[in-house]
């Protein structure tokens, strides 16, 4: 079987692409089983740094970029986040590597990387129907670990939240060339918005809330199209 | 990677015919220059800024202090302006190559460090890689990709570019080195920098010459020749040994020390080489690996740890005469006072095979008592037990 | 590109069909390659691609038991195509410290390869502690391995093996170090005590 043209291609382009074309899962969103948020308390979330990526579809079809839409996209994403934490009795703070000693910088790396990994277990084994392990059928229960104490204490959070996005654009070139093959009937693809985003118990190190973007619209440069972004992506949380 | 370089030519010379119409000339590179937020050129760095802390925080990079300081005290004796805004990457894959990224960080692979000699021969390739940085090459490349509306552009460097997804690759990191593979001009004038810098440090011209000749060596001997895709893509070697020796023949009296700064570099590296070599046999490509082990022998390294690697090199190679080689190699090794204790193991191993019985034992109490805590001290000890009984 | 796409998606759909995850049941006693027999403690994933076999609970990424069943002399551990021809090849005349050699340089080489399957990236791939070891009690060996995913986490593994009737058969535990190892090393360990011996029949 030639397995190796899947590795030629990005793999998880090829996952996000699948997700959006065969995914047959109703919910994008998963919540832990059982959970149940500390009632009249207001809890602190850490926003891990955010992984996001904003870029221009050119006409070629090459993703170009884009440093000052990605700053843009950050700060607002932080602000609406603000906004609607606060609406749910929780406070959000930003992580600041610059207090960590170098033992916890690599502690914490070494999490960013599991979270990294078990992200894509859940994309690919929650998500997509045929990677469905039966272990994991009726249950979401995947956790961190008891590695998420040094973050816990450096910055006495109750959660920890991951946001990964890579947001594209057609260039006024592209859109030409989607309505020109559009005329011709052939489908060319415009920009997309594609990521995910995890919030992690900090005492347990359990997701305890998970979900998936991937659609071809929305607009995280601007401000109000970013907040609706930012309402989309925290559909399901349970905080 | 190699699927992408095969294209590769294709699309950079489709690229220069749109190119000259298409993209203003980039101006040098100055020291502590950042790009405007707004240009593409940011966009490019924070692409690269991405990919950088990948790299950084994957398995993948020699941290050892000494070493990589060793090297960042090359890059400043070349060129002291540019120094801070360089950071450089040892990475560990035993491919001859180096690369830069337009955000200024270079990566080094061992392949390279292992197969230079001295320190003239890493400067000059350190130079060349500083003369992509200097000229900013990847940004014109970027922007004679982004203005080609090819197909075969967008396969590419599409997927390489977008192949860097939230889980760290080192496959895409690896097809990063090989995105902005330049254009055979630019690639003449990163030689012509690198020539131009390691003079002007007082390094011996002729070792960059003496580099590409070695690489000549190792590609005839290779049975796959296609494997040769890296630094060494174009201009041709044979081509770039007679640019080089004519401009090191313009030079009057050089000034570079005569072994090009050998012991410095062989204090360095010495210590890694061991792993290095290792990883060399584990490309499994063992014709082109000899004429590594040979040229490192030749040129003065440890002869009972290169001679312990060509015993391993005949014994994993298994071809004719090889057995009989290996043998011979494991034994001029072990002669050595110096010997790797596990060359003792190894020379059981194959008397074991041979069927010389008492000399397998020999030789495994002979790794036992020059390795006392070795992590496989049982299993040997259960091969002695068995050997014995059998001669029992 | 879009040919290209359709060519992925009918390679996903493709290659789902065969990496469909079955349940795996406690207590239930295992068949692996017609010679053995395994039984579970705890419930698992399991797929099966050519002489390999996985076992998971929470993805390959992070745990997994791997069965590779009954190599003959010439064959390599995994099945590239591009690669094949530069793939570590088992032979016969191996002792366990050349298996262990076979294996990990087999780990090395996918990596290079870019082989999804291996669910490895090994370029620092470190052995250790090679014992001798009963496997179904039989002669056999065991060692521990540590390595590192691509994007540089941590996992530890051990693997146990034998050369019975001429084949090799090698069993492999290993999981993220911090967490998923520990969780279902326990669990692993048992299915190794479980291993026996099939008695053929005909």
């Amino acid at each position: 079987m030639e397995l190796k043209i899947i590795k030629n291609l990005p793999r998880f382009f090829v996952y996000f692409t699948i997700l959006v074309f065969v995914s047959c899962t109703p919910a994008t969103y998963n919540v832990r089983d059982n959970f149940k948020p500390a009632e009249n308390k207001v809890s602190k979330i850490l926003i891990m740094p955010l992984d996001i990526e904003l870029s221009e579809l050119t006409a070629g079809g090459l993703k170009e970029p884009k440093a000052d839409w990605t700053q843009a996209a950050k700060t607002h994403i932080m602000s609406a986040l603000d906004k609607s934490m606060r609406a749910v009795n929780a406070n959000i703070q930003s992580c600041d590597p610059s207090v960590e000693t170098p033992e916890q910088a690599r502690i914490n790396q070494q999490l960013s990387k599991l979270h990294e990994v078990v992200g894509g277990t859940i994309l690919i084994h929650k998500y997509i129907p045929a990677f469905n392990l039966p272990t994991k059928k009726d249950s979401f229960d995947w956790t961190l670990g008891g590695g998420v104490k040094t973050l816990k204490d450096l910055y006495d959070a109750d959660y920890a939240m991951f946001i990964y996005i890579r947001d594209s654009y057609a260039s006024g070139g592209r859109k030409a060339l989607i309505v020109g093959a559009a005329l011709l009937g052939v489908t060319v693809q415009g920009g997309a918005q594609r990521g995910f985003v995890s919030l992690v118990d900090l005492n347990t190190g359990d997701i305890v809330w998970f979900n998936r973007i991937a659609r071809g619209h929305g607009d995280l440069r601007s401000e109000k199209p970013a907040t609706e972004t930012v309402t989309y992506l925290l559909k399901g949380c349970p905080l | 990677m190699i699927r992408f370089c095969r294209y590769l030519p294709v699309v950079v010379m489709l690229a220069f015919f749109l190119m000259s119409c298409a993209t203003a000339p980039v101006s040098d590179v100055r020291p502590g220059q950042t790009p405007e937020l707004e240009s593409d050129e940011a966009g490019l760095w924070m692409h690269m800024d991405k990919i950088e802390k990948k790299l950084k925080h994957s398995d993948r990079i020699e941290t050892d202090a000494d070493l990589n300081q060793y090297v960042r005290d090359i890059v400043a004796k070349l060129k002291p302006e540019l120094a801070d805004d360089l950071r450089i990457y040892i990475v560990r894959t035993p491919h001859f190559n180096a690369s830069m990224a337009p955000n200024g960080f270079m990566q080094l692979w061992t392949g390279a460090l292992l197969r230079c000699e001295n320190e003239a021969q890493l400067a000059y390739i350190i130079g060349h890689e500083i003369g992509h940085y200097q000229k900013r090459h990847s940004l014109q490349q970027w922007r004679v990709m982004r203005n080609t509306s090819s197909t075969l552009a967008f396969v590419s460097l599409a997927t390489a570019v977008a192949g860097v997804g939230f889980v760290g690759d080192v496959a895409s990191l690896v097809a990063v080195a090989g995105v902005f593979a330049y254009s055979r001009d630019q690639e003449r004038e990163a030689d012509q920098i690198g020539f131009d810098l390691m003079v002007k440090a007082g390094y011996d011209p002729l070792e960059a010459v003496k580099i590409w000749q070695q690489m000549e060596k190792e590609r005839e001997a290779a049975r796959d020749k296609k494997q040769f895709i890296l630094f060494a893509t174009h201009p041709k070697a044979e081509e770039r040994i007679e640019t080089l020796k004519t401009l090191a023949q313009q030079l009057t009296g050089t000034s570079g020390e005569l072994d090009g700064f050998k012991t410095p570099y062989t204090a360095a590296t010495a210590t890694f080489r061991p792993q290095w070599l290792r990883d060399e046999l584990r490309k499994r490509k063992y014709n082109a690996s000899e004429v590594v082990l040979n040229n490192l022998l030749e040129s003065g390294a440890d002869p009972a740890q290169m001679c312990f690697f060509q015993g391993e090199l005949h014994r994993l190679r298994a071809e004719e005469h090889d057995l009989k080689k290996s043998v011979d190699c494991y034994a001029k090794a072990i002669a050595h006072e110096n010997t790797p204790a596990v060359a003792h193991r190894s020379m059981g191993l194959l008397q074991w095979k041979l069927g010389q019985k008492d000399d397998a034992v020999r030789c495994f109490k002979n790794y036992l008592e020059a390795a006392p805590d070795a992590s496989d001290l049982d299993m040997i000890k259960a091969y002695i037990d068995e050997l014995e009984l059998e001669n029992e | 590109m879009n040919k290209r796409f359709f060519i992925f998606i009918a390679i996903i759909l493709l290659l789902s069909a065969c990496v469909q995850y079955k349940l795996v049941e406690t207590g239930k006693p295992q068949l692996l390659a017609q010679a053995f027999e395994v039984e579970p403690q705890i419930n698992w994933s399991k797929t099966a691609y050519k002489k390999i076999e996985k076992w998971t609970v929470d993805g390959p990424a992070l745990e997994a038991i791997t069965f590779y069943k009954g190599y003959v002399d010439g064959e390599s551990l995994y099945t590239i195509h591009n690669a094949q021809k530069n793939l570590p090849v088992y032979r016969n005349s191996m002792t366990p410290n050349e298996i262990m050699e076979f294996f990990v340089d087999s780990l090395i080489a996918v990596d290079r390869a870019g082989y999804e399957w291996a669910n490895f990236s090994a370029s620092k791939a470190t052995t250790s502690g090679l014992r001798p070891f009963k496997f179904a009690e039989q002669r056999g060996f065991r060692f521990d391995l540590e390595f590192s995913s691509a994007n540089g986490l941590k996992y530890k593994g051990f693997v146990i093996g034998s050369v019975i009737e001429e084949k090799l058969y090698l069993i492999c535990y290993s999981g993220e170090k911090q967490h998923y190892y520990p969780k279902y090393k326990a669990a692993a360990e048992k299915v190794v005590a479980s291993l026996n011996l099939v008695e053929h029949n005909q």
